[in-house]
């Protein structure tokens, strides 16, 4: 019995009060005895009850929405942000009045036409030449605005449907017949050498870095998708996406892994099993049959699919990427040294740019039932394809070194056999940029100009930066028009240009290729992916 | 890798200019460290600090729009509405409050006129339901849904107090930061969330 309901002596507390209460009820606002009342009037009046709930629910605010739409989700809503940002840009006021302008201008010119009777008729010859006084004034088209340097997106198949092996060597087949040059179209397998790796790069955009023994198909390139389908092994990916490039999947035998601009790895065990590692950004795994999201992958996390958890990125994941570190600076290009960038999220790395190397790395402890490690050796299957090597760099800093030990340069060769031994693995390839910069920047002339062609290729393969790479190739070029590498200057110079989206320019430099060199070596290539350049030749 | 996007340059002349506090004075420490870092390289047009900016604030945005309007397909668009105004805007953005204060003006500046339509025509659509059903009969068939029903509620506050009612009980924010961000005195504020409170008492009693 509650003595307050009782109690002759109490307050009468009915709906009226309750009601006032209420409000300091859910703000939890009134002292003990009140709301001892209050509460006891609640259980004998369905209608305050009800009140209550709704004001409580009131004061409570909705329950929190789900967790959000999913990383490719909130991309494509990123995508339409910048798209809407760029639509409501201001026209500028000569963009205004441009059709205004040109439509007075022309009037000008016919009325100044007409009124000068004792020209007679006039040619278009006259017309020539007397408009650009009225026209120069007028832009005949809005000043474009600066556009990203790096072309977004797959519009032409000469960039969308190739990829190129920038280092190392592996079987490489398509189908079943193997791939006879250094580029290779989709549909194309690698299998690695145990104890070897390989990077590629696919459609001008992705940088990959194939383990030892891995097993990778290159099964789609769209301008919405491209997917690489990995067998067994692991790969590191660098992708600096841009809005309008496309998504990456890669198919491991258990797992989705779906990308929209990062740095990571995917492993696959002896198992079938995967565990995806994320440096930098953020990566979806999706239920390989369902397509349903697995697990978020965020930066400096290791996502073992097979067992759900999540561990920190260890010193395997770390090195298979880091020949892909070059230009990885946050916007700048830098140039790789062995340092870990600041924009990779190593969990117990300090920001301290000397001690972010690999070695500082804590190697993570196996547990007993670990599973199968890549450095285990794999049964190797019969291997169906062809050898193939990226090795147009190789030859020329082979050159570089034999043509300065012969002239007089004894002192320059210790630094330049550091590069070269640098160059000559494909583990350690992405620091040689670096160090040939350096050395060119203190010892380049026109005797070595070949250094120049050497670190441009070296930007477009490791960093894809393919302004500075057309820069290099355009200074070889100048400085040393008779040399004898100034046809790969010239297909390294039409392959920037294809691999970065600029097509007009890349078919401008690919006629010149042709012009110049119509049996070259690279003729081949060129037309591969030109096919309209064969009435160049 | 990430290039300048030519948006830099659409800061300055952007509509949204009115989503600043130009007359505040300037109160450094507002933001970290980081923030600075990402605003700088937003303000350059570089796509990764414009992800990070949205990637860091995109929850804030869209959580504060369900609290406002309740489940609504319209979020999403309102959502890329805000970020463009905001990354349009940045230029303009002086430092003189915290990022998601100045975000939560952007929103509330966005979402006002559409909040004013819809209230208009609940207003209607409920007197005429009140007419039709009897003038309590949603609150005492004791079936409806709770949640629901605040909701609905929720709805029938007039723009302005419904504002302040969700600024301050939903976000947490307290009468100086509501007076920031709609810019109104902090005695107005005060004001506005006493009848909101006053309103919903009465909405949930069968007062109004």
């Amino acid at each position: 019995m509650n003595p307050a309901l009782h109690d002759d002596s109490a307050p009468r507390y009915g709906c009226l009060e309750c009601r006032e209460d209420a409000e300091l009820v859910v703000c939890d606002r009134l002292h003990s005895e009140a709301l001892a009342r209050y509460h006891a009037h609640l259980r004998g009046c369905d209608a305050c009850r009800r009140a209550h709930q709704v004001l409580a629910a009131l004061y409570r605010g909705p329950d929190p929405a789900s967790s959000g739409p999913g990383m490719v989700a909130r991309d494509r809503e990123f995508s339409a942000i910048l798209r809407k940002v760029r639509a409501s840009a201001p026209v500028p006021w000569y963009g205004q009045n441009l059709s205004l302008a040109g439509v007075a201008a022309l009037a000008a010119v016919l009325a100044w036409m007409v009124v000068s009777p004792a020209r007679g008729p006039a040619s278009p010859r006259d017309v020539g030449d007397g408009a650009p006084d009225l026209l120069a004034s007028v832009p005949s088209n809005p000043p474009a605005r600066a556009e990203p340097e790096r072309a977004a997106g797959l519009d032409h198949h000469a960039q969308a449907d190739y990829g190129r092996v920038v280092a190392g060597n592996s079987f490489v087949a398509e189908g079943e017949r193997p791939v006879a040059t250094d580029t290779f179209p989709v549909g194309t397998r690698f299998e690695v050498f145990p104890g070897s790796s390989m990077q590629i790069g696919l459609v001008g955009k992705i940088l990959a870095n194939f383990g030892s023994g891995s097993e990778v198909h290159w099964t789609r390139a769209d301008p919405g998708l491209v997917e690489l389908d990995l067998r067994r092994g692991m790969i590191a990916v660098r992708y600096e996406r841009l809005p309008a490039d496309p998504i990456l999947k890669i198919r491991t035998p258990s797992a989705i892994v779906r990308v929209v601009g990062t740095v990571f790895t995917v492993e696959v065990d002896d198992h079938g099993d995967t565990a995806v590692a994320v440096l930098r950004g953020e990566v979806e795994v999706l239920d390989p049959n369902t397509e349903e999201l697995l697990a978020e992958v965020s930066a400096g996390y290791r996502f073992d699919v097979a067992r759900s958890t999540y561990a920190d990125v260890g010193r395997p994941e770390v090195g298979l990427a880091m020949p892909l570190s070059d230009g990885d600076g946050d916007g700048q290009f830098t140039f790789a040294d062995g340092t870990i960038p600041p924009s990779w999220v190593v969990p117990g790395l300090p920001d301290v740019p000397s001690l972010r190397r690999l070695e500082h790395i804590v190697v993570r402890t196996p547990v007993a039932d670990d599973r199968a490690r890549l450095d285990r050796p794999h049964a190797p299957g019969p291997k169906r394809g062809r050898q193939v090597r990226g090795d147009d760099g190789q030859a020329l800093i082979d050159k570089l070194v034999r043509e300065t030990r012969a002239s007089r340069r004894e002192q320059l060769m210790a630094s330049l056999a550091h590069c070269q031994g640098l160059y000559e693995s494909p583990e350690t390839r992405y620091l040689s940029a670096r160090c040939l910069t350096q050395f060119m920047s203190e010892h380049g002339d026109d005797d070595i100009a070949e250094g120049h062609l050497l670190i441009g290729i070296l930007r477009m393969d490791f960093a894809n930066d393919y302004p500075a790479a057309k820069q290099a190739f355009e200074k070889f070029l100048a400085r040393a028009p008779d040399h004898p590498d100034v046809e790969l200057a010239r297909y390294r110079l039409w392959l920037a240009s294809t691999e970065n989206g600029d097509i007009h320019e890349a078919i401008e430099h690919g006629r010149d290729y042709l012009r110049r060199h119509p049996d070259g070596k690279y003729a081949g290539k060129i037309l591969q992916r030109f096919p309209q350049l064969v009435s160049e030749l | 890798m990430d290039q300048a996007l030519p948006i830099a340059d659409l800061f300055a002349t952007d509509a949204t200019a009115e989503a600043a506090a130009p007359d505040e004075a300037r109160a450094p420490g507002y933001l970290t460290t980081e923030e600075q870092l990402v605003l700088a390289g937003a303000r350059a047009g570089n796509p990764r600090a414009l992800r990070q900016f949205y990637e860091a604030h995109q929850s804030q945005v869209r959580g504060h729009l369900y609290r406002l309007l309740g489940p609504d397909s319209e979020i999403d668009d309102i959502v890329q509405t805000v970020f463009a105004r905001a990354f349009a805007a940045l230029g303009t953005f002086k430092g003189n409050s915290a990022l998601s204060t100045w975000l939560y003006r952007i929103t509330t500046n966005t979402t006002h006129n559409l909040l004013r339509q819809r209230f208009r025509r609940n207003r209607v659509k409920s007197a005429f339901q009140w007419w039709t059903d009897g003038r309590d009969a949603h609150l005492q068939t004791g079936r409806v849904d709770v949640r629901g029903e605040a909701e609905r509620l929720l709805q029938r506050l007039a723009p302005d107090l419904r504002e302040v009612f969700v600024f301050y009980h939903y976000e947490g924010l307290t009468l100086q930061e509501i007076s920031q961000i709609l810019d109104k005195p902090v005695s107005t504020v005060g004001d506005r969330l006493t009848r909101a409170r006053k309103r919903l008492h009465d909405l949930v009693n069968g007062e109004a």
